[in-house]
């Protein structure tokens, strides 16, 4: 972890579930052009919360990402306290996006919860001058975090109210288009199997879910899907359709979008 | 990616006994002034397993010095199993594979050749493929393009040549995908560009068959031009230029023996020399087949088959083509 000290210099916007500011780095250095930190620290508090770095154009000058989701009711007060103020980052690396020199074109599928936590990356690309087109699933078609898209975007921010329309989206991108998709597990899976049908591999798709992570796992009995509903990975599951206990293989389908569980007791054969 | 060696040929004298067929020479026919294809048919009437199209077979032909080893790609239908094509180019100079099979294999002559293995397959999730050859590196083509042909699916073909008359398979290719074809004849001024792959849609692969020089200006344009590796594949006719190569020593920890390399050699070479059991195929770093596990010593990686992140994470090395960066390595065998 690498500890740099910063001071604020303006607010930029004001979301709901967060807040965008102008800093500027006074001690230390980033040494990516997005960095990740977990906590703040100023004025003898010490806030437990996501916060992302974006390098700007200006030299030593970021724009700061605040995630209040954690904060909702002190998110006022928090912010308040925070504006002109210098303060102390721990950042770490930033591994949830990172482009090669040759994309051509990036496509960012994102739902409305992980519109917050898709600024960074917009920010980064428009920075890096990538053609970026973003689509945003959602049934609103108003809101600051929507508005701060489109001052960003333009006409790139393209709002869609399903997942009707991705797959003649898809088919038409040319070599060169890389995709982001963010947002619930669910819409992952759903928008990569599209974006397979389309010709995209895994070498083109970065992803980052929202929430925790349920595996599907597919029995091999009956054929029907089980979710396992712990937070961490398990070995074995009883099949809640016909009772077999599973041991759950690392053998993963990308058709079930799950994990083959193969029948462990022999008398369920 | 992928590569065979198209010319890779041994004297070595090997235990052909097992693991292959025995086929007659059924048809020769000139394909070009330089290069003629062989019919091969079962020597026991019985059929031919089929193959994927980009396969290849590895003929063994005994010769006054021993055993010519060399892979060809098979040319034909690959739901054909009456019989198998090969193709040849003659090669000045030769380390005798392509010269006896032009002026010493004759119609009738019995030969022992292996199961037919593929290390440059078409994807299966490609929705157009692209294949681009040149000269001889049309040949895993003719078969790709049947099998995709039938199956209805999407694909172009791009050829180089001298010129038409050095265009082997010329007319075949005419009356078969002349629609999917276009041809580049630099007699005419016509030069095959990298700019062809340039643009495609999104599910696009492409596949190279050609000299070094031409499959390394069409990677690193694909590359270029936002192809990810995965969509890259293909294969060479030569093991590709990969340096000095300084001699090493390696300790086999199964067989309990310690070897010299020298620097004329290959590890592949010198474990064969010394009677060890070592696995492989394609001599030229691109199949994986002779992978070994290395216990010590740091390895200077000069396949195309390992991704850089495998050359990093994996103690592993590839036998035919890549040596040791120090003076000694210690092998799992």
């Amino acid at each position: 972890m690498n500890t740099i000290k910063c001071r604020h210099v303006k607010d930029i916007a004001l979301f709901k579930h967060g807040y965008v500011a102008e800093i500027e780095l006074i001690e230390g250095s980033i040494p990516q052009q997005i960095g990740l930190a977990d906590h703040i620290q100023y004025n003898n508090n010490n806030l437990q919360l996501p916060l992302h770095l974006v390098e700007t154009k200006k030299e030593g000058i970021y724009y700061l990402f605040l995630d209040t989701s954690n904060y909702r009711e002190q998110k006022n007060s928090i912010i308040e306290q925070f504006q002109y103020t210098s303060f102390t980052l721990g950042i770490s690396e930033y591994s949830s996006f990172s482009i090669q020199s040759n994309y051509k074109k990036m496509l960012l599928i994102i739902d409305s919860s992980a519109l917050f936590e898709s600024l960074p990356i917009i920010d980064f690309l428009a920075l890096n001058q990538i053609n970026t087109d973003v689509y945003l699933i959602t049934e609103r078609n108003q809101g600051k975090d929507i508005d701060y898209l489109q001052h960003k975007l333009g006409n790139n921010i393209i709002l869609v109210p399903s997942f009707d329309g991705l797959q003649s989206i898809f088919d038409g991108q040319a070599i060169g288009t890389y995709l982001f998709i963010s947002g619930s597990w669910l819409m992952i899976n759903t928008v990569t199997k599209i974006a397979y049908n389309a010709g995209f591999t895994d070498d083109e798709i970065q992803y980052k879910g929202v929430g925790p992570k349920k595996e599907k796992i597919m029995c091999v009995k009956c054929y029907s899907l089980n979710e396992n509903q712990m937070d961490d990975e398990v070995d074995e599951i009883t099949c809640k359709h016909c009772n077999a206990v599973l041991e759950v293989s690392n053998h993963y389908s990308k058709r079930h979008v799950a994990y083959l569980g193969y029948i462990k007791d022999k008398e369920y054969v | 990616m992928n590569l065979k060696g198209e010319e890779n040929m041994t004297t070595d004298t090997i235990d052909v006994a097992t693991d292959t067929i025995d086929v007659i020479v059924d048809e020769i026919k000139y394909e070009s002034p330089y290069i003629k294809s062989f019919k091969l048919v079962p020597a026991d009437g019985l059929t031919l397993l089929r193959s994927g199209g980009g396969s290849h077979i590895k003929t063994y032909v005994q010769h006054n010095q021993g055993t010519l080893e060399n892979h060809y790609s098979l040319t034909n239908d690959p739901d054909e199993d009456n019989y198998y094509r090969i193709a040849v180019r003659r090669c000045d100079p030769s380390k005798g594979g392509s010269i006896y099979w032009h002026d010493s294999i004759t119609k009738g002559d019995k030969i022992k050749i292996s199961y037919p293995k593929n290390h440059f397959p078409l994807s299966f999730s490609a929705k157009h493929h692209v294949f681009i050859a040149a000269g001889i590196g049309i040949t895993p083509f003719l078969s790709m393009a049947a099998d995709l042909k039938k199956k209805g699916k999407s694909f172009e073909l791009h050829y180089a040549a001298r010129s038409k008359d050095m265009c082997a398979f010329h007319s075949f290719i005419n009356s078969n995908y002349s629609k999917e074809t276009t041809f580049y004849f630099s007699s005419e001024g016509n030069r095959m560009s990298t700019e062809l792959m340039k643009n495609k849609p999104i599910g696009t692969h492409v596949y190279f068959c050609g000299p070094e020089s031409m499959v390394k200006e069409y990677s690193e344009s694909a590359e270029l031009y936002g192809y990810p590796t995965g969509k890259i594949n293909f294969e060479f006719f030569t093991p590709p230029e990969t340096g000095p190569k300084e001699p090493f020593q390696v300790t086999l920890n199964k067989s309990n023996k310690v070897i010299q390399v020298s620097e004329e050699e290959t590890l592949l070479d010198s474990l064969l020399r010394h009677d060890i059991d070592a696995p492989y195929s394609c001599k030229i770093g691109g199949c994986g087949s002779c992978l070994v596990d290395v216990l010590e010593g740091e390895v200077d990686h000069r396949d195309l088959f390992l991704t850089d992140k495998e050359k990093e994470e994996r103690n592993v090395i590839c036998t035919c083509i890549s040596r040791a960066k120090d003076a000694s390595l210690v092998l799992d065998l």
